[in-house]
């Protein structure tokens, strides 16, 4: 195996010995020659040497400064020092700096030189192994953190799953005993007994009640994983529209669309969103209840302002500039007050009255929205209605 | 008119009650319960419904693999199938007319209303 050396050194005479030293060792040494630092140096920066054989004493300068502009440009080659005797103080400087050797030009010089090579060139390639192992090693405990961590998070949603499969169970099913043992009495009684009629519809709006509540630990619970497709918004407006069109038509409320055609695809879930459409219109619906309107709109801008959720922050999700899909939905009903506006995200905040609305599904459609790295603001004032306006992500060729 | 015949197949014993005393009311109906999912196909050959509520969750058995055992055995293949789930939402029902694994399934908790539209239209397909 060739070990390719630099000599840096002035002395003719040094040169000729140290030569013919390396080749009787019978070794494939092929030596390269700088008379000083500056020629030196150059071909440090310019070659690829195993071993730098540098004179302490140059014409120029020293082998300590050498060894600094080495320094200086990380270039990390073995760098043994030659010096004459009574120098040792200089060479403990040197290996302050870095060298890894120094020899002595007294009469051993020959026995000793190729030795220290030898010796300097296997250190060196122990710590070359010893600094790849540990950046695998480092590189395996960060995957081992990464895997770590993802276990803990999946099988915290397991556990909420589960949790929720379970309530949802032991409680539907006494619901259920409970709804019957209504429907066999509705069913014994006459119509004489107006009044326990009553009492009966509303057993069966608190059974509603607390099955709606079964239904959205459920959706907290599933939330946790999202199916993400492209998908057009409209499409999916559309069939939320249709699952609420019934009420609307019920309670009179009129439906505006205000949509815009061949809209960008959306990088989204198709179910979570429809819940989260659906949710909105109820809330619309729920706000007018003598008759009115909604406004449905849908179209795509560029987010130029700096706002909430829009920064040039990596945290922000849209970035200042960036081209998403928006849509508003606007009712004029009854509207929120100030103070409520900053509660209503809160799980189980509500100004419903009792029957009517439980509080947990804004939190849920925040939380759905916010996995889908989306924005959801809501404008209002008492007395004059609300608009609720999402923002959502472009699918883009990489996502 | 020949009564319809309901097996309903669920754990709870006070709703299988329930249910076999509302459905029978009606005069249209012949209900028998089995809250052992481990009897459920025994009991479905031997009573031969036209109907099976069958639900998911039970402590003995699965409903899931009931449902595998009826639709393997040649005497009760053809018999339909509506799964009763207490995981699932009223909307899902609606959407799609649900289905897991190919049957119908109807969420809990079910009124009376509910289980006759159900055996009405499934029936009436025939």
């Amino acid at each position: 195996m060739t070990i390719k050396i630099l000599l840096i050194e002035d002395n003719l005479d040094h040169i000729e010995i140290t030569k013919r030293i390396l080749q009787r060792t019978g070794d494939d040494y092929q030596v390269d020659l700088a008379t000083d630092s500056r020629s030196g140096l150059k071909k440090i920066f310019q070659g690829s040497y195993d071993v730098i054989l540098c004179d302490y004493r140059l014409p120029d300068s020293t082998a300590l400064e050498v060894l600094k502009e080495m320094n200086k440009k990380n270039k990390d080659t073995p760098f043994i020092v030659v010096t004459s005797l009574g120098n040792e103080k200089v060479a403990v400087d040197l290996m302050k700096e870095g060298a890894y050797d120094y020899i002595v030009k007294d009469n051993v010089y020959q026995d000793t030189l190729d030795m220290v090579i030898k010796k300097v060139i296997d250190r060196y390639r122990i710590k070359e192994e010893k600094e790849k192992l540990e950046k695998q090693v480092r590189e395996a405990y960060e995957r081992l953190k990464e895997t770590r961590d993802q276990l803990i998070q999946a099988e915290k949603l397991n556990v909420i799953g589960q949790l929720a499969s379970s309530i949802a169970h032991e409680v539907r099913n006494p619901l259920g005993i409970i709804l019957q043992g209504i429907n066999y009495l509705e069913n014994r009684l006459s119509a004489k007994e107006g009044d326990i009629f009553e009492i009966l519809v509303t057993l069966k709006d608190s059974i509603k009640r607390a099955d709606k509540i079964i239904n959205s630990l459920l959706d907290f619970s599933r939330a946790a994983s999202l199916d993400l497709k492209t998908e057009d918004i409209n499409s999916i407006l559309g069939v939320s529209l249709t699952l609420v069109k019934a009420r609307c038509e019920f309670e009179n409320i009129d439906i505006i669309m205000e949509t815009k055609k061949d809209l960008p695809g959306i990088l989204a879930d198709k179910n979570k969103l429809e819940q989260v459409f659906i949710n909105l219109l109820l809330n619309a619906i729920q706000a007018m209840p003598d008759r009115g309107k909604i406004i449905i709109r849908s179209y795509d801008k560029q987010l130029e302002e700096v706002e909430n959720g829009v920064g040039t922050r990596v945290q922000d999700n849209f970035q200042v500039g960036e081209r998403a899909v928006i849509v508003e939905i606007e009712d004029e009903g009854v509207g929120i007050s100030e103070e409520n506006l900053k509660k209503i995200f809160e799980p189980f905040f509500t100004t419903k009255s009792l029957g009517v609305g439980f509080g947990l599904g804004l939190s849920v459609t925040r939380n759905i929205i916010d996995m889908h790295k989306g924005l959801i603001d809501v404008e209002s004032q008492a007395g004059k209605g609300t608009k609720v306006v999402i923002t959502l992500k472009i699918a883009t060729d990489k996502t | 008119m020949d009564k319809r015949k309901i097996l309903v197949i669920d754990d709870e014993e006070d709703f299988t009650k329930l249910i076999k005393l509302n459905l029978e009311r009606t005069g249209r109906y012949e209900v028998i319960t089995e809250n052992k999912g481990l009897l459920g196909l025994v009991t479905a050959k031997e009573f031969k419904p036209d109907l099976i509520f069958l639900d998911i969750m039970m402590p003995d058995a699965d409903g899931g693999d009931v449902c595998y055992e009826l639709e393997n055995d040649k005497e009760t293949k053809d018999i339909p199938i509506v799964f009763l789930t207490a995981v699932a939402k009223k909307e899902e029902v609606h959407e799609s007319w649900g289905t897991i694994g190919g049957h119908p399934f109807i969420a809990k908790p079910v009124s009376v209303r509910e289980l006759i539209d159900c055996i009405e239209i499934k029936l009436s397909k025939i």
